[in-house]
């Protein structure tokens, strides 16, 4: 009886397994296929090219500074969600007035549109009629260029990224607080430690999975951003916030590259990969 | 005998004449057709888009119509027409951005054959009636690919009460314009001398008429880049400046609809953009200084007077399934009729006819605009938007980079040597 209802278990996946399989590896197939051959769309069929598109991304320089950006914003997002994530955890863990109402207000970022968003910051940014520049006169500061400035532009997007993921992490985290076992934290207290001690010693550790698997996310998600940077600034001033994925997309159906841009994105997967490979051993050791 | 010689002939030609009729021009020849119409958002595409029911009304054919702002649509029509779906029929274009891809890729279908078959155009079309310079730049490699919508080209807009209280001339050299945005800039009270665009590829268009002004050229006798050059380098300098010194902040986000909107509520003294783009200036519900606004020739440099053009054709594509239908939406968009009523809406067209019109001379709201548009087209050897390059949309990336690059201060003569490598290899993987 068993290996019948194991037989029927298949045909109930099956289908499913099956569009699952053509949507994911179809795609990524074809694109390392394509990845070997040169292809202008615009001027006829594709030919093959044996190794030379990635031998030309070792040395195109947009290429490498598009992938400094990209890890550059990547670190600086997700530590500071990160940090911020578990900050507001810890804050959300206790019950105070109100909580639940402020709970779903930190929440909202999180579930509004990202182009919706991206278009509103675009506006707060502007040097000349924009909110930001105004809170920054009204605090003496002075007015900032914000996402028109190269060396600004990146951090710029970064705070974007920031304001509308942090949720997420604090989500993650919080779920790991609440699971938390308590009797450590008891005898943490009966034998004296300080609460900063307790969180050091105690809640970070036991939290690390948790943590983990916040900044997996976000990490992966962040390696791709496309939608903010794109509505924003478009990788600009020049390419001063062009990411990996900003400039495939440019490559690809701007300029009609197919056969690099396949190349590039092969390159970029593996990078992805990478990074969520190492993340996942850290947690396994963490565990 | 005659009387049978009579009958039979009355019987031949009974059955002819509905044959000679298939011989002219129907309108209502492709009725129950559909056809896909891409368009950019613009001022022709906006004026175009109220009138399309009647289309439908006296061909019988229906339109589907899709308006994208102007870099989707690009895109949107590269991949569709790289992948060799067949389901657009009319397209916009302009040469000096898609026209040479376009072409090399074999994506316009040629005009002139369907121009001349009487049985596919109206009578009265008129071919003649197209502004020569038009024509001549929507043929490409010798064969017509679009039919063209505007004259357009590079004017110089003012606010005549700005120059007026500063006591400055309308200026005839970049000079004087560079003289006179340093006198009417006062940041502090948010008011800027000139709005150049500088969101990276936009600024090539600009540049372009004060790189040939200042005696430069898209490339030199070989047919290869050259903006190492003194002229070019002079060029960046000099819109660099503008920008910086005299232009609003954050000049990296500016496209012409932000400088239109700049202009429009009266923050900039001088700003040069395309013709098309002008209308709205005056338009006393979308501008605050409406009734300030001259117009004037770009300035000349060096070089000369050399502001840039070129325009937006309508095409049909290669692989379309309803060329007649296209050509017959087509025809009817640029008739004189529909020209007529787009050049009364302050849209500069390129039929001839419609710029002479009376009702147009009565009643153009712009007369100065219209005296700058006609002698600026009057001038020789005026430059195009863009270089003569298939990839141009890369390359007026890597273009835009150097003006960028310009405007933030930073060394030009090193970015222009790259960039002339990167044109290079970029025209080694895609001319042939």
């Amino acid at each position: 009886m068993r290996r019948a209802e194991r037989r029927a278990g298949w045909w109930f996946i099956g289908p499913a397994a099956l569009v699952l399989v053509l949507m994911l590896v179809f795609p990524l197939g074809y694109t390392a296929y394509l990845s070997f051959f040169e292809w202008f769309a615009a001027g006829g069929p594709p030919r093959f090219a044996g190794v030379a598109n990635y031998l030309q991304l070792a040395g195109d320089a947009r290429f490498i500074n598009a992938l400094v950006r990209t890890v550059l914003y990547t670190v600086l997002a997700v530590g500071a969600e990160v940090i911020l994530g578990i900050a507001l955890a810890l804050l959300f863990e206790r019950p105070f007035v109100g909580r639940g109402y402020a709970r779903t207000l930190f929440l909202l970022p999180m579930v509004a549109t990202p182009v919706a968003i991206a278009l509103v910051w675009l506006l707060m940014f502007d040097p000349a009629t924009g909110v930001l520049n105004y809170l920054l006169t009204l605090l003496r500061l002075p007015k900032s260029l914000w996402v028109n400035d190269s060396l600004l532009a990146i951090p710029s997007l970064v705070l974007v990224d920031v304001w509308q993921w942090t949720p997420l992490v604090m989500l993650i985290v919080l779920g790991g607080l609440t699971a938390l076992p308590r009797e450590p934290f008891e005898a943490a207290r009966i034998d004296g430690a300080s609460r900063w001690q307790s969180f050091r010693y105690l809640t970070l550790p036991m939290l690390r999975p948790y943590i983990i698997v916040a900044a997996l996310f976000r990490g992966i998600d962040a390696l791709k951003t496309f939608d903010s940077i794109y509505v924003i600034t478009r990788g600009g001033p020049g390419f001063a916030s062009e990411t990996l994925n900003l400039y495939i997309y440019a490559s690809a159906f701007d300029y009609l590259h197919m056969g690099y841009s396949s190349a590039m994105l092969v390159v970029f997967f593996v990078l992805i990969l990478a990074l969520s490979a190492a993340l996942i051993a850290g947690r396994r050791r963490a565990g | 005998m005659f009387k049978q010689w009579l009958s039979i002939s009355v019987v031949l030609l009974a059955c002819a004449a509905p044959a000679m009729a298939q011989d002219t021009y129907n309108p209502r020849k492709y009725a129950g057709e559909t056809i896909n119409v891409a368009l950019a958002k613009q001022p022709w595409s906006d004026f175009i888009t109220p009138l399309i029911p009647q289309f439908e009304q006296l061909t019988g054919i229906k339109v589907r119509l899709e308006v994208l702002p102007e870099d989707q649509n690009r895109q949107k029509l590269a991949v569709a027409f790289a992948s060799g779906r067949g389901d657009i029929d009319v397209f916009g274009s302009q040469r000096h951005q898609e026209g040479a891809k376009y072409y090399a890729a074999g994506w316009y279908e040629p005009l002139k054959p369907m121009i001349d078959d009487r049985t596919l155009t109206a009578p009265d079309f008129d071919f003649a009636d197209f502004a020569p310079q038009a024509v001549n730049d929507a043929t490409v490699g010798g064969k017509l690919i679009g039919m063209p919508l505007y004259s357009e080209l590079q004017v110089l807009a003012y606010r005549k009460d700005l120059l007026q209280k500063a006591g400055l001339s309308v200026p005839e050299t970049l000079d004087q314009l560079e003289a006179a945005a340093k006198k009417l800039t006062d940041k502090q009270q948010n008011q800027y001398g000139v709005c150049m665009r500088g969101k990276g590829a936009a600024t090539t268009t600009i540049y372009s008429g004060i790189l040939h002004s200042m005696g430069g050229h898209w490339v030199d006798a070989k047919g290869n880049p050259d903006f190492t050059s003194p002229a070019a380098l002079k060029a960046f300098e000099y819109y660099g400046r503008m920008a910086r010194d005299y232009g609003p902040p954050g000049a990296a986000n500016l496209h012409w609809l932000q400088c239109q909107s700049q202009m429009a509520a009266g923050h900039a003294a001088f700003w040069t953009d395309s013709n098309i783009f002008m209308a709205t200036l005056l338009d006393p519900s979308k501008s605050a200084v409406a009734d300030k606004i001259g117009f004037a020739m770009l300035p000349a440099g060096p070089g000369g007077r050399k502001p840039a053009g070129g325009g937006w054709y309508l095409s049909i594509y290669s692989k379309s399934k309803h060329k007649p239908a296209a050509w017959t939406f087509i025809q009817w968009a640029v008739s004189k009729e529909n020209a007529l009523k787009a050049q009364l809406a302050a849209i500069p067209t390129a039929r001839i006819s419609a710029w002479s019109s009376e009702e147009f001379r009565k009643s153009d709201k712009s007369p100065e605009l219209t005296r700058a548009t006609l002698e600026s087209l009057k001038l020789k050897d005026t430059p195009s938007w863009g270089p003569p390059f298939v990839a141009v949309g890369e390359i007026r990336d890597v273009l835009g980079a150097v003006v960028v690059a310009a405007i933030e201060g930073g060394d030009i003569k090193s970015a222009a040597a790259k960039a002339d490598e990167q044109i290079q290899a970029i025209r080694k993987k895609t001319e042939n």
